[in-house]
Order: structure tokens, then sequence, then C-alpha cells
């Protein structure tokens, strides 16, 4: 809202004529002042109002606040005398109990009404008719927004209803709007002539030959304003303060202001030939018992005197019904039926008007006891040192995804884009969907980076991941719930730690290299540290996830169930993106590893001797090495203690790869024969043989 | 042997060992066959010591003494070349070893937490001191938990405070942290201490200092007898705790549908004058308890949230909200907490 400073003075006599200070003191009054603007040394102030307050949004709710504040009287505006008894010179009909009051007066105007001088100084020269300045200034000083029609316009009538069809509305600023079905408007008997609460229209509005008028000032349902409003896709002064509530009480007065200033104006040339005010029901009259002692305790003021309370609600506008050492009973102001319903409000009326900065602070007694982290914050403090200790930069990327962006997931594999959760209301285009996936906006910020001359970049992200589709092959429900867990049917949210990387693992001159299926396996390897860390068991598979490259990815299993995956992204991904590289990406569900999680037990090392035998196996270029591993392990050998891959090689021009894997035996009680090895080893081969039709190269 | 041919023998041994002992060795093995030559099982000194058993009387005593004399001479010589000898080497092989540690050194780099966290995870260390167990929420929300519960009715303006986006779906992305407060409150514990934080979403267009996804972080309290005074005391204590002792800090009025009173929090700026608003707080409305089944004349609430995103701009001296979530490495990768 735009208050000048000077109609605010016209209200209220001021302490002080800095603005520094009464900057601060609307600050601390709730007004909040976002801006001061000082043009021919006439200083307005651009202030904030609270959301729940339409009486804020005039000079005099802004002087009634600052009068509490400092304990002043308010200067009232003058009214005039009282209006037309005479009616006015159509029929009105109030056809809806969404407008509890509406009343017109009628002028007569002459041939010229001059401008205003307090309202062209305060609103600037206008070229509207000077009546309909004189509304604008009435309503900035008294809040009640009001309407001027030009009676000849007017075909017969006029009526207050709703309308059954959406209508076709040419307004006061010259656009062209629908007006919703179900939506109030003043109409005549052939047109709308205004939208109710919110714009007239241009086929009524008074214009500079006007000489006869019918000023409007009602008030309208605050729910059906802002639903009309809305869709209408307009905010008018009007319908902010109709939408907050308009006060009943300031209809007649409002009118009257503006029948005085235009009889001043005009030399009492102006007449009232008729007056019409049509009342569903007198204004609620609410009382409210408050106990002083509340607020003595919640402000920590014991010796807040009874009188000072109610001299400040009076200051506002309350009236003091009754009162005793426990009980005050208030009546409520015309101007607060809105928003003041119980004891709590009336605290914070006191409390606002003392200045909150008076309460006396008080520390709470707090019992010395330290909670347990969650089990995500548990499951990122163990692995942050492992991330962050292999070189790991914290990003946070959007959770949104443009329509490109899920046409290009689409593009990977038919009906992926459909799976995500869209925004029906985005103002940006780049917020049309919600994202199943961090990697586009993960790997866009490692290329904005490359594009910058840097060469390796690691990132990682905590992202939330909005799916319960399975995408990727993730049960949410079973395995990687999120926070939002997946009943019935709707859409469950994943929370992963993303790790993502090009170039280097490593910073330095000497062998670094960016052979990137040697850093994948790098990538991998932190995984492996971050799960045993964790003491989460993995397998990593074989896998068909359709935004990572076919060759270079696997997913990763703790017990059978998908807890992530890891791999090298689709080179259609970066291509499309223009990257100039392709990253690598790997992604662990924390609420899987968090149930996963578990405490290593102690390790009973043997006394006696373990022998250490490698074999190497030829095995083919897609055959996984894993599975080998696995049936080795799973063979359950006697004396066969563990089974790692301990190297990998491919020689030019032949078939098979050379995995070796080293075999360790160890008994507990004895120590091992070669020849008991031997045989182990025989029966190892046997089966693999059997099973995978692979054996012994080299 | 007679005894002029022992003399001449050992003369002719001496002046043999003594020529040996003039000479500098080129290399260990060189010297390795001179010692075999020598001191060898069939070298010469041994030989000398065999010839013993033919000599007789005092002589073979001297004669001896002699052979043992020169043997330890020899020995002696031989042991300090080779000492000589493998102390070259060892330069030379040292030398060879060279690393230049002038190189930069090979690492993986230097992970960093974001901005966001390092705020989010100083004031959990502050609000886990004072008892408040920290929760999580879901982000897509139901309209339920974001608005109604919280005492914000539909068509009320106060929707227009938080742009909401919404899904297709009917669900809304949380446009504040507080949706968590609803879906606790629900479970009707008391006393209940819990903090939460995390993204939040409003619908509008972004420019440098207005992002459609940002963070918050919040608390409630729910005891019997809680005051406005605790409340203000209690963020008095966590904003000096974030912001430093000596900073100032005033509370103004505000509107939050789902606190009675509301209050913001303001710290002083850098220009006397400026204040910046760090947080909103209030007494939880009464009917927002009444909705989860409290009795209010029994049981009352504070709550309080900040802005971690702003927060974490101040604390790393980003100038706009969206350096905050701006990707640069060369800015992420060197911020010092």
């Amino acid at each position: 809202m735009k208050l000048p400073v000077a109609l605010l003075k016209s209200f209220i006599e001021l302490p002080s004529d800095s603005l520094e200070e009464l900057r601060a003191l609307l600050d601390e009054s709730g007004l909040e002042v976002k801006n001061v603007e000082i043009t021919n040394e006439k200083a307005i102030f651009t202030i904030e109002t609270l959301a729940n307050r339409a009486d804020h949004a005039s000079v005099l709710g802004v002087a009634r606040e600052l009068a509490s504040r400092l304990a002043l009287s308010l200067k009232s505006p003058q009214l005039g005398i009282a209006l037309t008894e005479a009616k006015v010179s159509l029929p009105v009909r109030r056809n809806t109990p969404l407008c509890p009051r509406y009343a017109l007066l009628e002028l007569l105007l002459p041939d010229i009404l001059p401008a205003h001088p307090d309202v062209e100084a305060i609103l600037g020269a206008s070229e509207r008719h000077s009546l309909v300045d004189i509304a604008n200034y009435v309503q900035l000083e008294l809040g009640q927004p009001m309407h001027v029609f030009d009676r000849d316009k007017i075909d017969g009538e006029i009526s207050v209803a709703g309308i059954e069809q959406d209508q076709e509305i040419i307004a006061l600023d010259g656009k062209s709007y629908t007006v919703p079905s179900g939506a109030l408007v003043i109409r005549d008997r052939v047109k709308v002539v205004a939208v109710a609460g919110v714009i007239g229209c241009a086929n009524s509005m008074a214009d500079t030959s006007t000489r006869r008028v019918l000023v409007e000032s009602a008030t309208f349902d605050p729910i059906k304003v802002r639903l009309t409003a809305r869709a209408m896709g307009l905010a008018t002064d009007a319908s902010f303060i109709f939408e907050r509530g308009s006060d009943r009480e300031m209809i007649v007065p409002a009118l009257r202001r503006l029948f005085f200033l235009a009889k001043q104006v005009s030399g009492g040339n102006v007449k009232d030939v008729g007056f019409i005010n049509l009342e569903a029901a007198p204004t609620e009259r609410r009382l409210i018992t408050v106990d002083p002692r509340n607020i003595r305790k919640h402000t920590n003021l014991p010796r807040l005197a009874d009188a000072e309370i109610t001299t400040r609600l009076k200051h506002l506008g309350f009236g003091l019904e009754k009162a005793s050492p426990t009980e005050l009973l208030v009546s409520v102001p015309s101007w607060r039926l809105w928003d003041i319903t119980r004891e709590e409000d009336m605290v914070e009326e006191v409390v606002r008007t003392l200045g909150l900065n008076r309460v006396k602070a008080l520390l709470p007694s707090m019992e010395p006891s330290i909670p347990e982290l969650s089990p995500i914050d548990a499951v990122k403090v163990g692995i942050e040192p492992y991330v962050l200790g292999a070189g790991f930069v914290e990003v946070i990327t959007s959770g949104f995804y443009a329509e490109r962006d899920i046409q290009l997931l689409d593009s990977l594999q038919p009906g992926l884009g459909g799976k995500h959760i869209r925004i029906k209301n985005a103002i940006e285009q780049d917020h049309s969907g919600i994202r199943i996936t961090p990697i586009l906006h993960m790997g866009d910020a490692i290329n904005w980076n490359v594009a910058r001359g840097l060469s390796d970049i690691k990132i990682f992200e905590y992202p939330v991941l909005f799916t319960n589709f399975g995408e990727f092959g993730e049960n949410p429900k079973n395995g990687g719930g999120g926070d939002r867990p997946n009943n019935d049917g709707e859409p469950a949210e994943r929370a992963v730690i993303a790790m993502m990387m090009a170039g280097a693992w490593e910073r330095g001159c000497l062998g670094i290299t960016d052979d990137s299926a040697a850093t994948t396996l790098k990538l991998k390897g932190l995984v492996e540290s971050i799960c045993e860390a964790l003491g989460v068991e993995i397998t990593v598979v074989t896998s068909k996830i359709p935004v990572l490259h076919p060759g270079i990815q696997g997913r990763i299993l703790h017990k059978r169930k998908h807890i992530g995956f890891i791999g090298q992204l689709h080179p259609r991904i970066a291509d499309r993106r223009k990257w100039k590289r392709t990253p690598i990406y790997a992604e662990l569900d924390l609420h899987s590893l968090a149930a996963a999680r578990s405490k290593r037990g102690a390790v009973t090392v043997s006394q006696y001797p373990e022998v250490r035998r490698d074999i190497t196996l030829g095995i083919g270029a897609t055959y996984s090495a894993a599975r080998v591993l696995k049936t080795i392990r799973d063979l359950e050998l006697a004396a066969l203690r563990d089974c790692e891959i301990v190297s990998h090689f491919v020689k030019e021009g032949e078939p098979l790869r050379r995995v070796t894997y080293r075999l360790t035996f160890q008994d507990s009680h004895r120590t091992l024969a070669k020849e008991e090895v031997d045989a182990t080893i025989e029966v190892l081969l046997a089966n693999l043989s059997d099973k995978h039709q692979i054996a012994m190269v080299g | 042997m007679t005894a002029s041919l022992n003399e001449h023998y050992l003369t002719s041994l001496s002046q043999a060992v003594e020529a040996i002992q003039t000479r500098q060795f080129a290399s260990l093995a060189e010297l390795e066959d001179t010692r075999r030559l020598w001191l060898g099982k069939s070298g010469k000194i041994k030989e000398a010591f065999r010839l013993l058993k033919e000599i007789g009387g005092p002589e073979r005593a001297a004669f001896a003494a002699q052979l043992n004399s020169l043997q330890v001479n020899l020995e002696s010589f031989l042991r300090a070349e080779e000492e000589r000898l493998s102390a070259a080497a060892e330069a030379i092989q040292l030398a060879n070893e060279f690393v230049d540690l002038t190189l930069p050194g090979t690492h993986p780099g230097f992970g960093k937490l974001h901005p966001i966290t390092h705020v989010e995870r100083h004031i959990d260390d502050i609000l886990r001191q004072c008892g408040f167990k920290i929760v999580y929420g879901p982000e897509l929300e139901t309209e339920f938990y974001c608005f109604d519960a919280l005492n914000i009715p539909k068509h009320h303006p106060a929707r227009d405070m938080q742009d909401t986006f919404f899904t297709e779906d009917g669900l809304v992305l949380r446009t504040h942290t507080t949706s968590v407060q609803a879906r606790i409150l629900e479970k009707r514990e008391c006393p209940l201490k819990i903090a939460s934080r995390g993204r939040v979403y409003r619908n509008e267009t972004e420019d440098a200092d207005h992002r459609a996804i940002f963070h918050q972080y919040e608390l409630i309290w729910l005891d019997s007898g809680l005051t406005l005074a605790q409340l203000m005391g209690l963020i008095t204590f966590i904003l000096r705790e974030l912001y430093g002792k000596r900073k100032k800090i005033r509370f103004v009025p505000k509107f939050y549908p789902y606190t009675e009173p509301s209050i913001g929090a303001q710290i002083e700026g850098t220009t006397a004058g400026e204040w910046a608003t760090v947080a909103g707080a209030g007494m939880i409305h009464p009917k927002v308890l009444e909705g989860f089944g409290y009795d209010p004349k029994k049981v009352s609430g504070i709550a309080f949230g900040l802005g971690t995103s702003r927060l974490a701009a101040q604390s790393f001296d980003l100038p706009h909200l969206r350096d905050v979530y701006a990707h640069d490495m060369r800015i992420l990768g060197g911020l010092v907490a």
C-alpha cells in the first residue's frame, strides 16, 4: 500500500517529523516499510500490510494502529451533513446474501466539477472524472472502495446477483475479461455494469461529460470476490480490501465524505438527489472475554496494569463492556469482525500495541537430553567422510523438469516421460514436472563447470525423487520407500544420495588418467566403501536402466533388493544436452541403506596360516565376473575362507578376458595341507566349468 | 720348509697384500673376487695357514703370527673398501630414485558440503542440545496438511502468501515445512519437541532473490503453559548462537494463519536502521490445536521457522539467493564454513 505521510498526519499528530522514526514505528507495528519515496518534499511509504488486515489498507487503519501504540487521539475527517432521505431514481435490488449491505448515492453534478486540491495533492493530477478521483481518495483515507456509475448509462434498475454463465465484459481499464459463472455482478436491466468488489465496466463508467452519477458503496462476500478476481486474473485495490473483509459500518460514512469533498470543491453545487441503503441484518455485535493475567503471563510483565491494557484496546476501537481483575469483556469493532474471534487474538492486539520489544523474553528451562539422529541423518553422517574424502562437492539442483527434459527421458525409454508427476499451474516453463532422477540437472551442473574450463568435476546431492513407478527397478514400497510411503497409489518420495563425476578421479600431474572404465570402477569402489562402512552387503548385477549406457551400468542390490545403481550416463543424453563430457553416476537409496545397516560383530582370527592361490579364468567380454564370484562363494567349500577378484586383463586378439580370483584358504583348528587345497580347487574348477562353461587360462 | 724359505714366502705374501691395499676397487664384484682369492676357504691366506703344520719349533709361532696379521690387515682393508663402494653405490641408487616433491600431490580433490547443509547442521546442533528431535516429512503434500490443517482454509487470502504448485493429481508441493508440524500434531503427543527442515516450493518467477525451491527450518514445541515470552527467549537464544552474541535482534508483528500471536524476528543489517527478517514464529493457533484434538486451555505450542537459504547467503557472504543455488565449483569448492 502507498502511504502518503502528509495524509497520515491529517489523521494523527505524530510526535516527530523524523521519517526514520516513523518508519521504525510502522515496522514495529507490523506495517513493514518496503520503500520510501520522496517527491517534491512529499514522502510516500510503500508498506506491506499484514495479510489478514483489510483495515490496514487505509490511512485511517494505519493511523489507528499508531494511535494505539503511541496512546494518541485520532483526528476524524470531516463527513459533512447526513445524506438525503429521498430515494434514488431507479429500483435497486439486492438479490443475494453474499452482499450483506449495498448503498447507492445519486448525485447531480455541475457542468464542471474541478479537481479537489487535497485529492490532487495526494493522488496527483488525473484525466479521470474528478468525482472518481475523490472516490479513490476516500478509499485511501477510510478503506471503503466505491464505484461511480454514469446514471444515464444505467438502464432501468440496479441489481446485485450472481450470474449463471460466463460473461465477457470490457472493464474500466479497457481490457476484456471473462467473468466466471457464479460470480457476483451489478447489472441493470440489460447488461452487467460492474463485477462486484472487483472492477466496474466501461459501459457505465463516468466520464468528463457525466452529470448524473450513482455512487456505489457496499460490502461483498470475501471468498466470492477472491474467487472471481482470481478467475479473471485481476487484483485491484478494491478486491484486496473486499477479499480480506471490509467494514460494513464504513459504507455510509464513506459516501458522506465523498459528498462532502465534492460539495466543498464545487462550492456547494453538487446535490444529493437520492440515497438507498439495503441491509440484510444489523452488523454483528461480538463480545470476547479476556483474562488480563494471560496477557501478563505471555508478556512476562507481571506489573502490566489492566488500565494500560484497556486503554490500548480502546485506541484500537474495542469497547470495554465489563472489567474485573480476572475478566475483561470487550466488544469487537466492526472493522475487525473478520479476524478477531477469540481471546488469543486479543492477546496479540495488546502485545502489538505495547510493542513486542517490551515483552521480557525468557528462555524456557530445558531438559539436558540430546535426541538421537534420525535414521536418514545417521546414514548421511556415516557416509559423508567417504564421499567428501573422495573429493565430491555437494550441490543442490532444481527439482523440476521442463517439458524438453521429460521428452529426452522418454526418448530413452518410451513411456518414461509419461510417468512424471506433472505440475498443472507452473508459471515458468522449466517447472512442468517434478523429477524422477537428478541426472539431467547434475549433468548440467557438471558441464556448466566444464564449459568454464574446469576439467575434473565430482559432485553429489541428496535429492528427493518423486515416483512410485519403479522406473529404474526400485520398489518404493519394499525397498526404496521415501518420506511418503507408497500408499493407495500415491506417489512415493525416494531420498537418495546421488554422485556424479566427469574427468579424472584424482588431481595432480603424475599418472592421472580419465579413462572412463577405470573411473567407473573407482566410483564403484566408493560405493563399496560407503556400504562397507554402514555394514551393508551389496552385490552389483547387470542391468537395463534406460538412463545409463547399456554396456556400462549395474544395479546395486542388497539381499536381492534394489538399493541403487551405477554406470555411465547414456551417451544420447550428453549428445542432446550438448555436454562436452558424459558423466558417470551412482545412486544409493538412503532409506534402504538405513534399513539395511548393521553393526559388525567381533572378527575371529585363526591362529593357523592361510593359504592363498590365484586362479585366472577366461571369461567372455560381457559375462559377469561377479556372477562367477558369487558361484565360488555360494559353493561354501571347506576351508575356502574368502574369494576376491584381484586382476582383470584384456589381451588384444583374445576373445576372453582374463580375470584373476584370489582364493584364501584357512582352517581355524589346523594347518591345511597342500593336497587339500589342490583338491578343493579341482572341485571349484569343475563347478565353474559346469555352471559357467569357463576354465583357467594362462 | 727352511727358515729362509719361510721368510721369503712370507715376504712375497706380504708384498702381495700390500699391493692389494694400495688398490681402489672399481666394484663390489671385483672386491668380492679378491676376497675369495685371498680370504676364501681355498684362498692364499688359508693356503699359507696350511703350511704351518710343516713348520716346527719357535718359527711356527712367528709364522702364524705374521700370517694372522696379514689376514687381519687384508680383511680390514677389504671391509673399508666394501663400505666405500657400498656408500658410492647407495649414493648412485638414491640419486636415481629422486622424486620431485615440488610437484603437486595427487589426491582425489576436496569434498565440501553445500552452504545450506552447513547451516542446517549448525542449527541441528543448537536444537538437538535444546532437546529437539529432527524429523522429516513429505515434500509432495496434500492440501490438508499444507493448508487446511494449519488454519488456512480454501480461498483464504493467506494462500496468496504462498503461491503453490499443484500437481495434476491434486497434490501440492509443500510451500513451507510447517506441513510437517501438521503431520506431527496428528500423532497427539505432548510434550513434544521436534524440528524439521528441507526444501520448500513456491510457484513464482525466478530472479536473483526469488527461487521456486528454497530451504526452510522449523521447530515446534508443545507443552502446557508455554508463553510468548518463552518463545521470544528461545528465538533470541537460537539467533545469538547463529549470528553471535552481539547481533541486535528485534521482534515485529507478523501474520501467519497457523500461529496467534505471530511475530517476526529481525536482525540489524550492516547499514544502521536496516533490519532483515530472519525468522517467523508464533504461538500455535488454538484452532490448529483443536483441529488435532488438543485442548488449547491445557496445551500450548510454540513454532519457529527460519529461511535457511537466506541464512546460508548471509553466512557465506553470497550476495543473492541465486548464488546459494549456483553450481560453480570455483565457489562451492572454495567456501569455508
